[in-house]
This record gives C-alpha cells, sequence and structure tokens, in this order.
C-alpha cells in the first residue's frame, strides 16, 4: 500500500511538468543566414487568432520621426531627457546611439540602455529576444541580430502585460535583394496594431497606429536608423489608461516606393518589391533590429 | 602538549567534520567555493596536529612525493597567469584548499572512526542528492529523452543568442537551477553509477540496508544519464564495467595486475611523448612541423582532427613567450580567442591556467596515482565492495575529465570559466584519491597505518573487521 501510494504520488508530480524549455525549438541554425529570402520571419504566433471586439485607429504619421544621428548628436524626435541616463548616484550620461555594447550593464549606448530585457527578464526568452536584447545594428553579428520582415509582418505576445509607457522606438533599416541601391531611401508605409486585454472577457481592443510615407534608410550596410513617436502625441492625454493592459503587437508594412541615391539602372537590377511570393521581382524586406519600449514597466 | 594529547581524543569528532565537509562540498552547496576553501583549510589544520606524529619513516617519505607534487601542481594553478588576477588573494585559499582536502582524504582513512562504506556513502549521497534534485527540475522543464525527441530541431534562442537544447540541462548551481551543459553534469551520473559495481560483492539479503543504498545512489546516476539520454556519458560508463568486471572475475589471476597496471602506465608514457611531438607541432616554425604539415597521416593525427583543432592553439599559445610557457596563458585580448576554446582535456586547461610545469606536473601526479591505487589495492583491508567503488570513481573522473571536462558549464553565461583544480567536484575527488593514498615507499609486509606511537593491540582494536579475506591479490 505504501510503496503504491508513493508511486502514485510520484508519478502525479509530474503533472506538473510544463516543459518551458521546448515551446520554442528550431532546426539548426534557423534564422541564421543572411540571406533574407530564405529567412523571413513570417510568425503570428497566435496573435491573429484573437478575438478583437474594438478597433481604434490612430494616425500617427506627422509625430513618427526616424534617423541616424551620427557620433554625438542627438536623435531626432526624442526629448534630451530620453536620450540620457541618470545612474543611481546622480551622474547623468548620454545615451549615444552609435555605441552598441551588447548588454553587460547599462553601458553608454542608447540600445543596451533602453532595451526591454534589461526592464524585464522575461524578454529573454525565445527567438524574438533578439527584438529586444539592445543591440540596434548589425555591429558584427549580422543575421543574428535582426528580425527579417516581408510586409505581412509580424505578430507577438509579449511576455508581461504593459502596465505603463511613454514613447514607442524601433530600430531598423530596408534591404534589397539586388544590387544597384546602395544607400537608397525606401518610402514606406508602417501599420502598428497594439492589442490591450478586455478585463473579465476574453477580448481585446486593438489601437491601429498607421505610420504612412516613412523615409526608411536602405542597403545601408548594417546601419539601422530609430524610428520613434510618443504615445501622448497619437493617443492623447489618456494614453496611460490606454496602454495599461496591452499584450500583444502586430507590425506590417508595405513599400510605395523605393528611391536610389544615384541614377539607378532599374532595367539592369529590377524594380524591387515587398512581396516575398513575387518571383519576378527582386524582394524589398524591413530589416528590424529592435522594438523599444523604454522606460515601461510590466506585470 | 596538553593541548595535543586532547586532541587525540578529537578523531571522531575531525573524521565526523570532514565527512560533513566533503558531503556540503559534494552538493556545491551554493557554488560558494570559498567557503568550501576555508572550511577545509581550518579542518585540515586541526587534522594535521592530530596526525602529525603517526606517520612511520617510510610512510612520512611516500607522503612528502606525493603531497609535493599536488603542492607544485597548487602553486602553479593558484598563481599561474590566466586567474591570477581574476581572483586576487583567494588564489592564496586555493592554494591551501586542493592540499587541504588530499590531506583531509589521507587523514580519514588513518583516524579509522568511520567504515570506508560511511566514507563513501557519505560522498555518494550527497553527489546522488544533488543529481536527484536536478534531475527532477529537468524533467518538469524539458520532458524526458529530450535530447532525442528535439534531436531535428534542437535550437532555442536565448537574450539573442542561439543555443542547442540537446547539450544543456538545468543543473541547481547553489540557490538556483541553472542551464548547464550536460557534458559538465554528465560526471556526476557517470561517479554515481560506479556505485552499481559494489552490488558485486554485497549480498541483498544479509546486508540489505547497503545493497539498497548502493543500488539507490547508482540508480540515480543511471537514470540521469538515461533520461536525458548523455549518450557520450553513458560510454563512459564502458571503461568503468571494464574495470568492475576485470576486478570481479580476473582479480588474483597471476599476471592480470600487472597486465594491466603496466597497460595503464604504458598508456600514459605514449600519451605523454605524443604530447610532446604535439607541442614541438603547434609550437611551428620547425622541422618537425614542417613534416608533419607534408605527410597527410601525422597531418590528420597531430592537426586535422577535432581534439587537436582545439589543443593545438593552446600549445601554440604558451609557446610565444617563456612567462606563458611556465606560468600559463596571459588574461589578455590577444589570447581570448584561446582561453575561449574549449579543449575538453582538464590536462590541457591546466596548461592554459599553469603553463607547461603545470601539465609535466600532473602527469607526474597521475602515475604516481597508478602507483597508489595499485598499492591501495594490494594493501588494504578495506572490503571488496569499497574497493570496487573507489577503482571505479577514480578512474572514471579522471578518464572523463579528460576526455569531456566543459571548462564552460554555465551555457547563458557562456564567458564563466570554470577551473578544474578549483571546483568542489575536483576537491571531494582529490579527498578521496588522498583516502586511497597508500604509500608506495614501504618495505614488503610493512603495514601502513600502523601507528608508533601505539601499542600493537590498541592498533587491532580499532581496525574494523571486514568479512573478506583478500588472499595474495595480484590486483
Amino acid at each position: 500500500m505504501k510503496i503504491k501510494s508513493i508511486l502514485i504520488l510520484s508519478i502525479t508530480s509530474f503533472m506538473l511538468m510544463s516543459c518551458n524549455k521546448t515551446n520554442e525549438l528550431y532546426p539548426g541554425y534557423a534564422y541564421d543566414t543572411g540571406k533574407f529570402e530564405t529567412n523571413y520571419y513570417l510568425e503570428h504566433n497566435n496573435v491573429d487568432q484573437i478575438n478583437v471586439s474594438k478597433t481604434t485607429e490612430f494616425d500617427a504619421s506627422k509625430y513618427t520621426y526616424i534617423s541616424n544621428p551620427t557620433f554625438g548628436k542627438k536623435i531626432t524626435g526624442l526629448t534630451e531627457n530620453d536620450q540620457t541616463y541618470t545612474s543611481p548616484s546622480g551622474e547623468k550620461k548620454f545615451l549615444e546611439w552609435n555605441i552598441d555594447t551588447p548588454i553587460e550593464d547599462y553601458g553608454t549606448g542608447y540600445g543596451p540602455t533602453e532595451n526591454l530585457s534589461s526592464i524585464d527578464d522575461s524578454f529573454k526568452n525565445g527567438f524574438l529576444s533578439r527584438l529586444y536584447d539592445g543591440r540596434v545594428r548589425c555591429d558584427g553579428y549580422y543575421a543574428k541580430s535582426r528580425v527579417q520582415l516581408n510586409k505581412t509582418g509580424y505578430s507577438s505576445f509579449f511576455p508581461k502585460q504593459l502596465v505603463d509607457s511613454r514613447y514607442f522606438a524601433m530600430a531598423l533599416r530596408g534591404q534589397t535583394s539586388c544590387e544597384g541601391y546602395e544607400y537608397s531611401t525606401a518610402i514606406t508605409d508602417f501599420k502598428l496594431t497594439l492589442y490591450k486585454h478586455i478585463s473579465n472577457s476574453n477580448d481585446y481592443e486593438a489601437y491601429v497606429v498607421s505610420m504612412n510615407d516613412i523615409l526608411v534608410p536602405s542597403n545601408t550596410h548594417g546601419i539601422s536608423s530609430l524610428m520613434c513617436f510618443y504615445f501622448v502625441d497619437v493617443f492623447g492625454l489618456n494614453y496611460q489608461t490606454m496602454l495599461n493592459g496591452v499584450v500583444a503587437m502586430t507590425l506590417t508594412f508595405s513599400l510605395d516606393q523605393l528611391i536610389s541615391s544615384d541614377s539607378g539602372d532599374y532595367e539592369k537590377y529590377g524594380i524591387p518589391v515587398d512581396d516575398k511570393d513575387d518571383e519576378k521581382h527582386p524582394h524589398f524586406c524591413i530589416m528590424l533590429y529592435e522594438i523599444m519600449i523604454p522606460r515601461s514597466s510590466w506585470r | 602538549m596538553n593541548f595535543l594529547k586532547k586532541l587525540s581524543n578529537a578523531d571522531s569528532l575531525v573524521a565526523f567534520l570532514i565527512l560533513e565537509c566533503l558531503a556540503i562540498t559534494g552538493f556545491a552547496l551554493g557554488g560558494i567555493n570559498t567557503v568550501f576553501y576555508v572550511i577545509g583549510i581550518l579542518l585540515s589544520i586541526f587534522t594535521v596536529f592530530l596526525v602529525y606524529n603517526r606517520f612511520s619513516k617510510n610512510e612520512a617519505k611516500s607522503l612528502l612525493l606525493f603531497m609535493g607534487l599536488m603542492l607544485l601542481i597548487s602553486i602553479f594553478i593558484s598563481f599561474g597567469n590566466l586567474l591570477r588576477n581574476a581572483y586576487g588573494a583567494t588564489n592564496v585559499l586555493v592554494l591551501l584548499a586542493i592540499n587541504a582536502f588530499l590531506f583531509m582524504g589521507i587523514a580519514l582513512r588513518r583516524f579509522k572512526s568511520f567504515a570506508p562504506e560511511t566514507i563513501l556513502l557519505t560522498i555518494g549521497s550527497a553527489l546522488a542528492l544533488l543529481t536527484l534534485v536536478s534531475m527532477i527540475y529537468s524533467w518538469t522543464q524539458y520532458g524526458f529523452f529530450y535530447a532525442l525527441q528535439y534531436k531535428d530541431t534542437p535550437i532555442y534562442f536565448y537574450n539573442a543568442e542561439l543555443f542547442n537544447i540537446t547539450k544543456e540541462g538545468f543543473w541547481l548551481q547553489g540557490f538556483a537551477f541553472k542551464e548547464t551543459s550536460i557534458a559538465s553534469t554528465g560526471v556526476f551520473g557517470v561517479l554515481e553509477s560506479c556505485f552499481l559495481l559494489g552490488l558485486f560483492y554485497v549480498s541483498p539479503k544479509r546486508d540489505k540496508i547497503k545493497f539498497s543504498l548502493f543500488l539507490v545512489i547508482g540508480l540515480i546516476g543511471l537514470i540521469y544519464l538515461i533520461t536525458i539520454p548523455n549518450l557520450i556519458a553513458l560510454a563512459f560508463l564502458i571503461p568503468v564495467a571494464f574495470v568492475g568486471v576485470i576486478y570481479r572475475f580476473l582479480k588474483g589471476k597471476k599476471y592480470t595486475g600487472r597486465i594491466v597496471f603496466y597497460g595503464i602506465l604504458g598508456i600514459a608514457v605514449l600519451c605523454f611523448i605524443f604530447f610532446i611531438f604535439a607541442f614541438i607541432n603547434a609550437k611551428g616554425g620547425n622541422a618537425f612541423s614542417s613534416f608533419v604539415a607534408s605527410n597527410r597521416i601525422l597531418n590528420r593525427i597531430f592537426n586535422a582532427n577535432g581534439w587537436m583543432h582545439n589543443v593545438n592553439p593552446v600549445l601554440g599559445g604558451i609557446s610565444k613567450s617563456a612567462g606563458q610557457l611556465f606560468f600559463g596563458l596571459d588574461n589578455s585580448y590577444a589570447n581570448e580567442e584561446i582561453i575561449k576554446t574549449n579543449t575538453k582535456m582538464f590536462e590541457i586547461e591546466a596548461i592554459k591556467e599553469g603553463g607547461l610545469l603545470a601539465f609535466i606536473f600532473i602527469i607526474a601526479f597521475i602515475v604516481t596515482c597508478v602507483f597508489i591505487i595499485r598499492s591501495y589495492l594490494k594493501r588494504s583491508n578495506d572490503s571488496d565492495s569499497t574497493k570496487i567503488i573507489v577503482l571505479g570513481i577514480l578512474v572514471s573522473f579522471f578518464v572523463y575529465s579528460t576526455f569531456n571536462y566543459d571548462s564552460f558549464p554555465l551555457i547563458h553565461d557562456s564567458g564563466n570559466y570554470i577551473s578544474f583544480f578549483r571546483s568542489p567536484l575536483t576537491l571531494v575527488m582529490l579527498a578521496l584519491l588522498g583516502y586511497v593514498y597508500t604509500p608506495i615507499l614501504l618495505k614488503d609486509g610493512e603495514e601502513y597505518g600502523k601507528e608508533p606511537s601505539l601499542k600493537k593491540e590498541e592498533v587491532t582494536k580499532k581496525t574494523p573487521v571486514h568479512d573478506y579475506d583478500f588472499g595474495d591479490d595480484d590486483l
């Protein structure tokens, strides 16, 4: 009887098994090659399955800034305070966009200081952790630091629920699969959807933020730009209440036009399109390095 | 002198404390190595007072040789270039602790306060408990047989880095479970599995408790390895089983012991000669390295294989300057890639840390250990079950560490170099080696452990009685 009880107890204890570590596995060297056409991240991680009962649309085009400042210069669109780090001792440091020292301590780079992994360890799990790690450009890591997007974009649940935040930012660049567009500009429309869970229900409220005609530097050899907007500008003064409870996001885009910095022999190279299924044209993708909701809090 | 007399009555207490120390160190509680170092050093200081006058002249000479070699190794390991600055004053503790644990093992056998099986079971239980706790947690996070189940999709991402799930498992590191390489934790499974060898000699009917304990410890180790499955670690059970079979079935046969003994010695000598040539080749720019490069077979042996591919940079690195040759690699940016290279061999890692002399002393120490283990098997009154388990543990530990030692075991903190001689498990194994220590310079018929200051009757009273008749074992 005693042995039976022990056996039953032992077996029951394995019902606690969560297999956390095996939730998200990939074949060897997944997403690890530089050829983006073979490595698009197309996942929507069940966010596309959730029940949206209310959708509110916002146009953030005139509040959205994109820049790639040179060493020592300010990031366009950010306040001075948001590009300054104040240490516990009160010392203030300018957060340099071009310093990309990964992770250890806070560094003095904007990316490694303001990244989501620094705010909460739960952002370190999974493939998309590369969007939260603070590496805002290739910087020798090549494909390992970015997520390569087609126009269908990607979606994901955040590991926790957003409580409050002030601004949204992402580090990105454009890239073509063909030559002839060195340091070109991609005029692109972005659509960011934030999903807020409606308490005591299975429903979600969606805030769809459109950012149209954004001039995205493309084929910049690993150099990315920071695109950002303040929630208060887009959502209004009630933005904290709206953000409280956001659990997921979707990002999609469409390429309007690609302007080459030189004359560009389009006949020779072709005109890139944002559709991965188009076999006639070369491809255009958004290389996303970082999703940032700096100085936010999560529960 | 009164103080020393009083201390002589403290054998049992100190032996008990040593066992406690070994158990806690074996469990690696908190990974707080410095605390283990200090406890070990303090205990061994007491121990020195207790046993310093209990060695005969020949025993003392033999002990000097044994401890002297370890002292030399510990000097190079503690103050080698690689870790000298990183650990600062702790290096003094490392130097003392390595010798202290070895000496505690030696003293434990002299005290005779505990039966040899008790000592083994204490160490084994600590290791098994650590494995059991880690194994259950790993099951909940990875499931069973995950190394096989996910072999086609083994990759996961953490903090933007790519990791292979089949090469890791959770392991209790102090008060937190951490993703740890199964190469580094596999050794626990192998060591515990050695307890199964003892079952050859223990009757399940007459000695139920001892049989059950050996079985439980052994099974925990074996189940841990199988439920991953850690195939490489399981392969290391083959030499263990080989040792067990030889000891069980060929013990006492004429020449068996000698063949095994000289076989091991021969392999050690061949490895050493091979290493000398490997070193000359890795140094480069000489006639031998050019000859190796031009010869297909030699090139494959010395350059184009997995092992030497990792070893050659280390050998080449230390040959860049006299300082690095004799005291190990400088912890500099120029050596960063070499330091990060996991050679999987603790002897080569010792070269990184302490240079060529550390390596030579380690080889000399290993050869001495072969003599000592032989002497232990011949002269010790321990039961066969104890001997076979101790033999299995020591052989598997050093063989495993020679071919599968992982100097970067913490998967998500891949920059953390773990020194072989500074790790708690090595300290416990050194204590076990100390326990096995049986002088090799004794005259024929001279008994180890016969205390000069005691009368023969008193010694007889203190010696545990064993059921087995050992005869003239050749092993």
